[in-house]
């Protein structure tokens, strides 16, 4: 696939959890962060980073303020965030905020673009993000500490401890910021946006026989910041909490020919507005088997149940509850130059009638000799989304007739693979039928949840990757560009005026890369994005348009190494040519920044 | 007899002067001397709200005529806009700001914010003060606290004195030195202060559920709509005493109102919205109107109602979908369509000059 052809070029130290592993799904659409950027950006959040190296687009309100991701102009709600296999999509709101996944926690983060609910569920319609860290089997620490503008301290520690069959990873992390930075709209300073979260991983292993393990993985994240306001508010006083905890207690069993992953979760979602609290429980039961029959043939199967309460006052009697179960089965088929993938899902949801879900592949090699790989891929598939929890039981205005949202994808493409450059370019089409939005359903103004549109969403994402060492210089290179227009094609009678027009923070143009130079024990990065004119209401007046921007980073580094320590010394500058940009209309973001990175490991 | 011409020169300078004195007066102080100005909320959580202004001679609208600048637009959450002294008083009620510009032709004149004006919601404007009502802060459950009115010295921007009312206070109205402020709250409050300017005493006159706006009639009595609550008979039009300010009289609506209380040309009907729909009622009647005197099934959700007193029309704010730019539906009198209008997003007032 061209996405485990990129994970063997630029990924040889990543692994991949079985639940969340990236076969079965075709691999036009793989975005894996690469290793070097994700030191360079670990104190950023998790959407930092995958703005830089995949062509998709954040919709933040503010800086370091909830951020929702935006994959080939479908809705955050749209794309999956998975950790080690358990969902972390909240539930009641039905997406996930990127600014609680601190990128400093995980190994590996990969975004698979394209509709994949036959593999991940409901909700991945138009991506699906992986997100990965498990036990070494190596003894190693890892301590980092970064000092950066406008009061932003962070500090991490990453402990490995590996003794006969037991493995261990403890992580510990805090950061803080005043966030206080210049406006560069107004020349004042960004007030009533400070912000301060920690947290802590810790995942025991014990491994028998090589071939069976068990686990539990635990993650605490405690987030507290006040709320931004827009440009123009003064006096806010807005304040937001999470309280995160997630928990997955699991055994693997990895034989030759079949592996086997029993999963325990539950995640708790702790919400606290002004002192106004909802909480999202969940238990999660998953099941899965692989099979592979011989090199040509792989099979898999698998079931997960899950069920979710969220309490708090908008709730009826303050409590709904809510069970969803799913079945699925996939099966990868390869001879020669031909590689056929066929997912299967089927759901089950309370009191809702849910789709059949089917994915398929086909991957041809069109050209291999020992210079140049060109591949070929064709792709569609089915998706779905449940109505969140919000959508079907918010007192007085759920709606528990809703319909699922369902999608066809489609999508083509092909792929050049060089020695020193790789090239991926593909075609894609996403009619998402269904679609829930919050609409008033009366002349006085009341909202409720409806089945009101359908969107048609087309477009071609290119990335080109070169590397190449020239006397002890590397060079990496890496440029995503996404082309993506979308139009409401059907709507409701009241809203007959939206048909035709373009969903709101859906940039038609989307570019990101980066250049890195490295020498001996020295590196340097200049990294670059850019998106351009978003609508931000949905009749898409150009009056209220947030116009394009771009935006450039540039890092300095230096390792040094004696014996098994190693000191790693970055210098980055973010923003450097202070472009005032608002990634969410009104809030501000900020100017030219900077940050000194130290990072110690002994191994 | 001759008349010398240095006898005349003076005259005719006089004369010049004077002319031009009088040509003055009739030239036009700004582009936006006379017409309907249409408040626009702006998205909820966003600084996008506008003024619009609608001439009537030309039949035209300007849209975003004030822009507080550094931003392209008037603030977060226009709420209200009051003329007095040649001066627009604009109450951005997210921003917790009151701008102050030149009524004829919007120029900043000065932004007024200070630590108790958390948001406000309108202004009154007289004698160097301005009188705004403010809603203070929610509370971990999204309720009301702490509301009063505050007055400022309009030059310094400093607060003078605070009045406290009940919760939600809404629209405000200067009957000779009292101040009466509407306490709404969602219909969780159902009186209407009364503030001593002079003394700063405070009393409240009890009403209906959710009083909002008031309007003055042709014997200068004063109506207060009520909105109510959920349930039904709730909402009223209730007539206060010109001088003591005593209910004299409830009139029981069956249904919720919207929020806003219009009167006509001669100030003999009172308008307000319920359903969508507006109803017209005779400052003389006894019982609520049994049918709406206008209905539009284009109106997606009725946000605003206004009668212009200069023509007698009468203008209805559709939010249509509370992200986007909205519409005014203008009827005349006699509730016949006119035109419609377009507006910026959320159309919450009309005032008119």
């Amino acid at each position: 696939m061209f996405g485990q052809s990129d994970s063997v070029i630029y990924l040889k130290e990543l692994r991949v959890e079985a639940l969340a592993e990236k076969n079965f799904l075709p691999g036009s659409g793989m975005h894996i962060l690469e290793r070097g950027l994700h030191e360079i950006y670990q104190n950023k959040h998790v959407g930092d980073v995958l703005q830089l190296q995949a062509p998709v687009y954040f919709r933040n309100y503010g800086s370091n303020m909830i951020s929702g991701i935006i994959v080939r102009s479908t809705g955050p709600q749209h794309t999956t965030v998975n950790w080690k296999g358990l969902s972390l999509n909240h539930f009641a709101l039905g997406q996930s905020d990127f600014s609680l996944l601190p990128t400093i926690l995980f190994d590996s983060i990969f975004l698979h673009a394209g509709g994949s609910s036959a593999r991940y569920g409901s909700g991945a319609i138009g991506g699906s993000l992986q997100l990965t860290n498990q036990p070494s089997p190596f003894n190693s620490i890892k301590l980092n500490v970064e000092q950066g503008s406008f009061g932003k301290s962070a500090q991490g520690i990453k402990l490995n401890f590996a003794k006969r069959n037991f493995r261990t990873l403890i992580q510990l992390y805090r950061q803080e910021a005043e966030n206080d930075f210049p406006i560069l709209k107004t020349n004042e300073r960004q007030q009533q946006a400070n912000y301060r979260f920690s947290g802590f991983q810790f995942n025991p292993e014990y491994v028998l026989n090589k071939a069976i393990t068990f686990g539990l993985a635990t993650w605490y994240h405690y987030a507290d910041r006040n709320v931004q306001p827009a440009i123009g508010i003064v006096n806010s006083n807005n304040n937001q909490q999470d309280v995160l905890t997630r928990s997955l207690l699991y055994v693997k069993v990895d034989k030759e020919n079949f592996s086997f992953r029993q999963n325990f979760g539950r995640t708790t979602d702790l919400i606290n507005y002004n002192g106004s609290k909802s909480t999202v429980t969940r238990n999660t039961w998953q099941s899965e088997f692989q099979y592979r029959f011989n090199s040509f043939i792989k099979l898999d199967i698998g079931t997960e149940w899950q069920q979710a309460k969220v309490s708090g006052s908008g709730y009826p009697n303050g409590l709904v509850d809510e069970w969803r179960a799913d079945v699925f089965a996939s099966a990868q088929f390869q001879k020669r130059q031909t590689e056929v993938l066929l997912n299967i899902r089927k759901p089950f949801i309370e009191n809702l009638e849910t789709p059949f879900i089917l994915q398929t592949s086909v991957e041809q090699t069109l050209l291999s000799n020992n210079k140049v790989i060109v591949k070929g891929i064709a792709a569609t598939s089915f998706n779905y989304r449940a109505p969140t929890l919000n959508d079907r039981y918010w007192i007085n205005s759920g709606n528990i007739n809703l319909n699922p949202e369902y999608s066809k994808n489609a999508e083509a493409g092909l792929s050049f693979l060089h020695q020193t450059l790789s090239i991926k370019s593909s075609f894609f089409y996403n009619l998402i039928d269904n679609w829930i939005q919050w609409k008033p359903v009366d002349q006085s103004g009341l909202f409720k949840p409806q089945n009101v549109q359908q969107v048609r969403i087309s477009g071609i994402e290119t990335k080109f990757h070169f590397h190449t060492t020239v006397n002890n210089c590397r060079i990496d290179a890496l440029l995503n560009y996404q082309w993506a227009k979308n139009i409401v094609t059907k709507t409701s009678i009241v809203n007959e005026s939206v048909k035709g027009k373009t969903l709101i923070y859906t940039p038609e143009h989307i570019a990101s890369g980066y250049l890195r130079v490295s020498y001996k024990k020295f590196h340097s990065q200049l990294a670059l994005q850019s998106a351009s004119q978003r609508f931000t209401e949905e009749l898409n007046n150009s009056v209220y348009a947030l116009p394009m921007y771009g935006l450039m980073d540039f890092t300095i580094g230096r390792q040094l190494q004696y014996e098994q320590h190693k000191v790693s010394i970055n210098l980055s500058a973010f923003n450097i040519t202070n472009q005032s940009y608002q990634l969410y209309a009104g809030f501000a973001q900020p100017g030219r920044n900077y940050a000194l990175q130290i990072q110690y490991q002994l191994k | 007899m001759q008349i010398r011409l240095k006898s005349i020169v003076p005259i005719l300078l006089l004369a010049i002067i004077l002319f031009s004195c009088s040509d003055d007066d009739n030239r036009p102080k700004g582009l936006y001397d006379e017409g309907v100005f249409i408040v626009n909320e702006g998205q909820f959580g966003q600084a996008n709200g506008t003024l619009s202004f609608y001439n009537r001679a030309t039949e035209t609208v300007t849209s975003n005529i004030f822009q507080a600048a550094p931003l392209n637009f008037a603030g977060a959450v226009f709420q209200s806009l009051h003329f007095a002294n040649d001066k627009a008083y604009m109450v951005m009620n997210a921003g917790n700001k009151i701008e102050i510009a030149n009524a004829f032709n919007f120029e900043s004149i000065k932004t007024i914010s200070n630590e108790e004006l958390i948001n406000p919601r309108f202004v009154i404007a007289n004698n160097g003060k301005l009188y705004v009502s403010v809603w203070g802060s929610f509370d971990e459950n999204f309720s009301l606290v702490d509301s009063y009115v505050l007055e400022i010295d309009e030059a310094t921007g400093i607060v003078l004195r605070e009045f406290d009312t009940d919760e939600g206070t809404e629209e405000l109205l200067l009957v000779g030195n009292k101040l009466l402020a509407a306490n709404y709250n969602f219909g969780g409050s159902n009186t209407v202060s009364v503030i001593d300017l002079v003394t700063g005493s405070v009393n409240h006159v009890s009403v209906n559920a959710g009083p909002t706006s008031f309007a003055v009639d042709a014997n200068d009595n004063i109506w207060v709509l009520c909105s109510g609550t959920n349930e039904a008979n709730s909402a009223a039009l209730v007539r206060l005493n010109k001088n003591s300010f005593e209910l004299e009289k409830t009139i029981s609506l069956s249904e919720s109102t919207g929020q806003d209380l219009a009167i006509s040309l001669d100030k003999s009907n009172l308008f307000f919205m319920a359903d969508g729909k507006v109803y017209q009622l005779s400052i003389n009647a006894n019982n609520a109107p049994e049918n709406s005197f206008i209905e539009n099934e284009d109106l997606a959700v009725a946000y605003a109602l206004g009668v212009d007193p200069s023509t007698g029309n009468i203008w209805i704010g559709d939010a249509f979908n509370f992200t986007s730019d909205g519409k005014a539906f203008v009827y005349n009198a006699q509730g016949e369509f006119l035109k419609e209008v377009n507006t910026g997003i959320n159309p919450t007032a009309f005032v008119f000059k």
